[in-house]
């Protein structure tokens, strides 16, 4: 292996025979010569010490030297290619410059889908792809992110090169909520039956099993005298059955859209931020056409990403064409909607029974389901009391 | 001045008796990633350079290494340095 310095000031070699080696190591030795052999035949030695070593070797021993190499041997070859020159001042230019910008920022330990967020508020107190880092100043940053959002209780950034690590903890509610103020009852949402009901706060004005209608009272906050009187803010959870239904209608002509080719008709290179526009077509764009943005960013090992994206954007002109959906069509069509609407309907309610059925109409396809539900139909009502004044 | 030209001329004289009187020999051993690393100070010639043989004289004996791939690196002032994988150091009192 090389020596470092001799990498960077530069050496050259020497190739003796191998019955010559001896006394050539010990004229060096004998001379103050510092070199190395090595392989039995091979001398390495610093490139300032050639014109010692060959005038030492000259006349006594046959060798052959190669030419100065390592970076000062290279840069004294190159020294009047001037173009070279300036590329590598120019190389080193651009890295300087590149170094002192923020390549990313990656944020870490908060919930997934937060980061954006996240993002925009560093965005707005000065810290984005692209700023530089000398205008950076990170405790100010952090305490303004930390006045300005509402679900971040710590936060820290960190630079590893032109990196930006910015580690996050959110905030976290503990314990539990204020109490309401005031008064209210609990009141029915719907018709439905009864099925369970817990009272956490007033009394309960139904039983499992009787029928109420909408807006009957459930859980009272008005206390009898038995219990000391008074009123108080109702709190509990109703269970009620009820039946509802579902439906979803296909009409059997619709209007198709014909696509043409997509056309480009802008291009733009987006760096650290900036935005260059390469190519843009002017003109009418028509009416009926979808505009398609795609940004295609290089792809890294390790899902690391780089400030420099493309985004083109595409112009898709349509023409609408009248069809007539056949009958399985309006069926599928029909089933996956009405799959859609109950799964959407059923969020926050348990269904007991479903029968679906469909039918034929003039102007399409009509699906029906009925559901047999449980859930809870309470709501607040809230009431004030006034006092008499005598 | 005559007599201070003579007295640093004397003094040169006394130094070079006191290093020829006095052995500057000696022997550093290390570990490194090709086997061992042999410093010796004190060389006054070598006498033999090979892949699997070093032979140093030194002011009143000699130094025979052997091993495998040895490199030898020479420095200013008497001392050298072998690297490589060393099995045996032989040390002998008669100078050839």
């Amino acid at each position: 292996m090389i020596r470092l310095d001799y990498l960077l000031l530069g050496y050259f070699e020497i190739e003796i025979s191998k019955t010559d080696i001896s006394r050539a190591a010990d004229i060096f030795l004998k001379n103050g010569v510092s070199l190395r052999l090595c392989e039995g035949n091979r001398i390495i030695a610093p490139a300032r010490e050639r014109e010692r070593i060959t005038s030492l070797l000259d006349g006594k021993i046959e060798y052959t030297a190669t030419e100065i190499k390592g970076i000062y041997g290279f840069v004294n070859r190159n020294r009047r290619r001037y173009g070279f020159v300036a590329a590598v001042f120019v190389c080193a230019l651009l890295y300087l410059f590149l170094g002192s910008l923020v390549w990313d920022v990656r944020i870490e330990g908060c919930e997934t889908g937060r980061e954006e967020e996240i993002m925009a508020e560093l965005s707005e107190c000065g810290l984005s792809v692209g700023s530089f880092w000398r205008k950076i100043d990170k405790n100010k940053i952090e305490t303004r992110t930390l006045q300005i959002s509402d679900n971040v209780s710590w936060l820290n950034i960190n630079r590893r090169g032109t990196v930006a690590y910015v580690t996050v903890v959110d905030k976290v509610v503990h314990g539990e909520e204020a109490p309401p103020v005031g008064y209210a009852n609990l009141i029915a949402t719907r018709d439905c039956i009864i099925e369970e009901i817990t009272v956490k706060r007033g009394i309960a004005a139904v039983k499992p099993g009787m029928s109420v209608k909408k807006g009957d009272l459930l859980i009272s906050g008005v206390l009898p005298m038995e219990l000391g009187g008074g009123f108080c803010y109702a709190e509990g959870e109703v269970i009620g059955r009820f039946s509802d239904g579902v439906s979803v209608e296909i009409p059997s002509v619709y209007l198709e859209k014909v696509y043409s080719e997509p056309k480009v008709f802008e291009c733009s290179l987006k760096i650290f931020g900036l935005n260059v526009n390469i190519f843009k077509r002017y003109g009418n764009l028509g009416k009926s056409c979808d505009i398609i943005e795609e940004t295609k960013t290089p792809d890294i090992p390790g899902g690391k990403r780089i400030p420099v994206s493309l985004t083109v954007k595409y112009v898709r002109s349509y023409t609408e064409n009248q069809r007539m959906h056949t009958s399985e069509e309006l069926i599928s069509l029909a089933s996956d909607r009405l799959r859609e609407s109950i799964l959407s309907y059923s969020r926050d309610k348990d269904i007991v029974r479903m029968t679906t059925r469909g039918d034929f109409s003039e102007s399409g396809y009509v699906m029906y389901t009925d559901l047999v539900c449980r859930a809870s139909v309470t709501e607040n009502s809230k009431f004030e009391v006034q006092t008499e004044t005598k | 001045m005559p007599h201070a030209r003579k007295k640093t001329k004397k003094t040169k004289k006394t130094i070079e008796a006191i290093a020829s009187a006095v052995s500057l020999f000696h022997i550093t051993v290390d570990r490194a990633a090709e086997g061992f690393v042999l410093s010796v100070c004190g060389v006054n010639s070598i006498s033999e350079f090979s892949d699997e043989c070093v032979l140093l004289e030194l002011s009143f004996s000699r130094l025979k290494i052997s091993g495998e791939r040895l490199d030898l690196t020479v420095y200013e002032q008497s001392t050298v340095e072998i690297r490589g994988k060393i099995n045996s150091v032989e040390f002998s009192y008669d100078k050839a």
